[in-house]
C-alpha cells in the first residue's frame, strides 16, 4: 500500500514563530521527496505535520486526496524513522519491529513473522532477539527502518535519518535505504540538511527558507537550474556573475543587469596565455590550490575582488598554479550556463552581490 | 567521533605525555574521601558502639540480645513494623507514580504548584505533620467539624489511634522519596520514544505498558526501597496516631529505655533494628542497585 501525498498551504504556527508560511508539496505514490533546509527552515516541522505530531493552522494534508489532518498521528498509518531512531530499550529488535502489529493487536504469530521478513529486508535476520543497546549505529537505523516499515504504511517519513552516522556508514546507508525504499515502492519525504544525501536519494528536492518552498524539481535541475541564488549557494558550490538576458557581463561590469549566471566550479576552466579569450572571462590571482583526490579546488581572487571557484582534473601540474599566480577562468560549457532572472525576492540579494 | 578526529590529528597530539586530569589523580580523589568517612564515623560509629557497651552491660549477666528476640512482645511489634513498612510502601509508590505522573503531565503552573507542595511537606518537621494529621483526625478534629458541617456525619469521628489513622500520614510523610526519583525518571523519558509509540498507532495503555512502565520500574524500586527502609523506622506517627496497639519496634525500644528500665535490652534491640535495616538495605542495593539511582 501507497499513496500519493498532498500538502497544501499548511501554515504552523510555534509561540511567536511563524514556522510554515503556506507551503505546498505534491508527491506521487512511490516516490522519494527530500527536504532540503538549513536548520530552523521548517523541514522538520512539515514532517512532524505529515506524521500529525505537529498541529495546523490553516491549510490541508491529504493522502490519497482524504484530508488526514484532523487524524491523531496513531491513525494516520505512516512509518517514522526519528532522528534518534527512538527505539524501544527493553524490547527486542524483534519486539521493536513488531511494536506496530502490537498496537494493532495482531496475533502473536503474525507478527513475529512479519518482524523476520522487515529484519530480511534490512539484512538484520540473526539480530532478532538483541538489545537495541548491543546494536551499531548503522544496525539501530535499520531496525528503525524495519520498524517504520513493519505495518505497511501508506507513507514513509524519515527524520535525519543519516545525522547520527559517521560519513563512510552514511554514504553506505544513503544507498541501502534508497534500495529499501525502492523495493517496497514506498512514498518517502525526508528531511535533511545535507544536500549530497539530498542528491543522492532522492526524485524531488524541495529546498526550503524561512518556512517557504523555494524550489521543487529533480536533484539535477536544483543544481543545473537553481531558482534562486540561495538555492545555487546551498546546493554545491556556485560561482555567481552579473549577466544581461541569456550573455554574461564582463567581472565588474553591473550596467544593464538583468539577472545572475550561476557557473558551477567543473563548468570553468584555466585559460593559457596563448589561448584565445572566448566570448567571457575572468582574470585574478591564485589564492589557494587544494587536491580533493577525484580534483583540484582552485580558488580565484578576480581583479574585483570577487571569490571564484574552479574545479580542475587531478592530473593538474599543481607547480603552476602557485599561490599568487596570475590566471585567467574562461567558461568551459557556455551552454551550460543557466541565468536567474532577477525577481522581486532576489533584488536585495542582487544588491548585496 | 572520538577515531574521527584521533584519525585527523598529529601522532604526537593524539597520544598526551600525561593522561592525568588536573586534580583527578589518585592520591586527591583519596582526600576527598576522608570528611564523609570522618562525619560516618562520629555520626554512626560512635553511638552504634555505645548501644553495643549498654546492651552488653547487663546487672543479670544475661545475652541481651538472646533476651530481647525471645520476647514476645518485641517480635510481634517486629512483625507489626515489617507489615506497616510493607503496606505503606507499597501505598506510597503507587500513589507517588500517579503524583509523579500528574507532575509530568501538568502545564507549568500546576507543575510548580504540585512540586512546590511536595517540596514543602518534604522540608516540614514529621513532628509538624504528625500534629497536622491528628488534629484532622481527632474524634471532633477538622474532617469531623467538615462532614458536620456538610451534614454527613452526625457522630464524632473514630478513627483516631486506630491503624486506618496512621497510614494517611505515613503515606504522606513518604510522599515526596518516591515521588521525586520516579518524577526525574519520567522526566528523562526521550519525548521521540512517546512520538514513535503515537506514530506506530499505540494508545495511550499500551505507551504506559510498553514504553513508560519499563522506563520507571527502576525509580520505582528505588523510591520504594527507600521509604521501606525509613519506614522501619517509624516512631513518631504511628505512636501518636496508631494508638497503643499500633506500637512499632521503636515504640518498644523507647518504653525499654526510658519506663521499663532495661536499657541494656533496648540497646540490643536498637542494634537489631539497625543491623536488620542495614542488611536489607545492602541486598536490595546489590539487586536493583538502588544508590545509584540516588547518587
Amino acid at each position: 500500500m501507497t499513496v500519493a501525498l498532498s500538502v497544501q498551504d499548511v501554515h504552523v504556527t510555534l509561540g511567536q514563530n511563524h514556522v510554515l508560511k503556506g507551503v505546498s508539496l505534491d508527491a506521487r505514490p512511490g516516490e522519494f521527496v527530500t527536504l532540503l533546509g538549513a536548520s530552523g527552515s521548517g523541514k522538520s516541522t512539515l514532517l512532524n505535520v505529515i506524521a500529525g505530531l505537529q498541529g495546523i493552522d490553516r491549510g490541508h494534508v491529504a493522502f490519497d486526496g482524504t484530508n488526514v489532518e484532523k487524524r491523531p498521528p496513531r491513525k494516520r498509518g505512516v512509518g517514522v524513522v526519528f532522528q534518534s531512531y527512538a527505539l524501544f530499550p527493553h524490547m527486542t529488535v524483534g519486539e521493536n519491529v513488531a511494536f506496530p502489529l502490537r498496537a494493532a493487536r495482531r496475533p502473536a504469530a503474525e507478527r513475529a513473522r512479519v518482524a523476520r521478513e522487515m529484519l530480511e529486508l534490512v539484512q538484520l535476520g540473526e539480530l532478532i532477539d538483541r538489545r537495541p543497546a548491543q546494536l551499531s549505529g548503522g544496525q539501530r537505523q535499520r531496525v528503525a527502518l524495519a520498524r517504520a516499515l513493519a505495518a505497511s504504511p501508506g507513507i514513509l517519513l524519515l527524520d535525519e535519518p543519516m545525522a547520527a552516522l559517521d560519513k563512510q556508514l552514511r554514504e553506505q546507508m544513503q544507498v541501502e535505504v534508497t534500495r529499501i525504499q525502492r523495493q517496497v515502492g514506498i512514498t518517502t519525504v525526508s528531511v535533511t540538511h545535507d544536500q549530497a544525501e539530498a542528491m543522492t536519494m532522492s526524485d524531488r528536492v524541495a529546498v526550503m527558507r524561512d518556512g517557504r518552498f523555494v524550489q521543487i524539481d529533480t536533484p539535477e535541475n536544483i543544481y543545473r537550474k537553481p531558482a534562486t541564488e540561495y538555492v545555487a549557494r546551498f546546493v554545491g558550490e556556485a560561482n555567481l556573475f552579473p549577466a544581461r538576458g541569456g550573455e554574461l557581463l564582463p567581472d565588474g561590469v553591473t550596467d544593464g543587469r538583468t539577472g545572475t549566471a550561476v557557473i558551477r566550479p567543473e563548468d570553468l576552466r584555466v585559460l593559457t596565455g596563448t589561448e584565445p579569450a572566448g566570448a567571457w572571462s575572468v582574470s585574478g590571482v591564485v589564492r589557494l590550490l587544494s587536491f580533493q583526490g577525484s580534483r583540484f579546488r582552485l580558488e580565484v581572487e578576480s581583479d574585483t575582488g570577487r571569490r571564484v571557484v574552479c574545479s580542475l582534473p587531478p592530473q593538474t601540474d599543481a607547480a603552476t598554479l602557485l599561490d599568487g599566480t596570475r590566471v585567467r577562468l574562461g567558461c568551459a560549457h557556455p551552454d551550460r550556463v543557466h541565468v536567474i532572472a532577477a525577481t522581486a525576492d532576489d533584488a536585495q540579494e542582487l544588491v548585496v552581490a | 567521533m572520538s577515531t574521527t578526529t584521533g584519525e585527523l590529528a598529529p601522532p604526537e597530539r593524539a597520544a598526551p605525555a600525561d593522561r592525568h586530569e588536573p586534580g583527578r589523580n589518585r592520591a586527591e580523589a583519596r582526600w576527598l574521601l576522608w570528611p564523609p568517612l570522618a562525619f560516618f564515623v562520629v555520626a554512626l560509629g560512635v553511638p552504634l558502639a555505645a548501644l553495643v557497651i549498654r546492651a552488653l552491660d547487663n546487672e543479670t549477666g544475661d545475652n541481651s540480645f538472646a533476651a530481647a528476640l525471645t520476647m514476645p512482645v518485641f517480635l510481634d511489634s517486629l512483625a507489626r513494623t515489617v507489615v506497616m513498612a510493607l503496606v505503606v510502601t507499597a501505598l506510597t509508590v503507587l500513589l507517588g507514580t500517579v503524583y509523579a505522573t500528574a507532575v509530568a503531565v501538568s502545564p507549568g503552573w500546576l507543575k510548580f504548584l504540585l512540586v512546590a507542595a511536595l517540596l514543602l511537606s518534604l522540608w516540614t518537621s514529621i513532628m509538624v505533620r504528625t500534629f497536622g494529621w491528628m488534629l484532622l483526625e481527632l474524634p471532633r478534629g477538622a474532617i469531623f467539624w467538615l462532614g458536620d458541617l456538610l451534614g454527613l456525619m452526625d457522630e464524632p469521628l473514630g478513627v483516631y489511634q486506630t491503624a486506618l489513622a496512621m497510614y494517611p500520614a505515613m503515606v504522606a510523610v513518604m510522599l515526596p522519596f518516591a515521588v521525586l526519583p520516579i518524577a526525574s525518571a519520567l522526566a528523562a523519558i526521550d519525548r521521540e520514544q512517546l512520538n514513535a509509540a503515537a506514530v506506530f498507532g499505540s494508545g495511550p495503555l499500551l505507551t504506559f505498558r510498553a514504553v513508560i512502565r519499563p522506563a520507571i520500574t527502576p525509580a520505582m524500586i528505588s523510591g520504594g526501597v527507600l521509604v521501606f527502609v525509613m519506614a522501619l523506622g517509624f516512631y513518631v506517627t504511628p505512636l501518636l496516631l496508631g494508638g497503643p496497639t499500633n506500637m512499632t519496634v521503636s515504640g518498644i525500644i523507647s518504653g525499654q529505655l526510658r519506663t521499663a528500665g532495661r536499657p541494656d535490652l533496648g540497646a540490643a534491640m536498637s542494634i537489631l533494628l539497625v543491623g536488620g535495616t542495614i542488611a536489607i538495605y545492602l541486598v536490595a542495593d546489590r539487586l536493583f542497585k538502588v544508590s545509584e539511582k540516588w547518587g
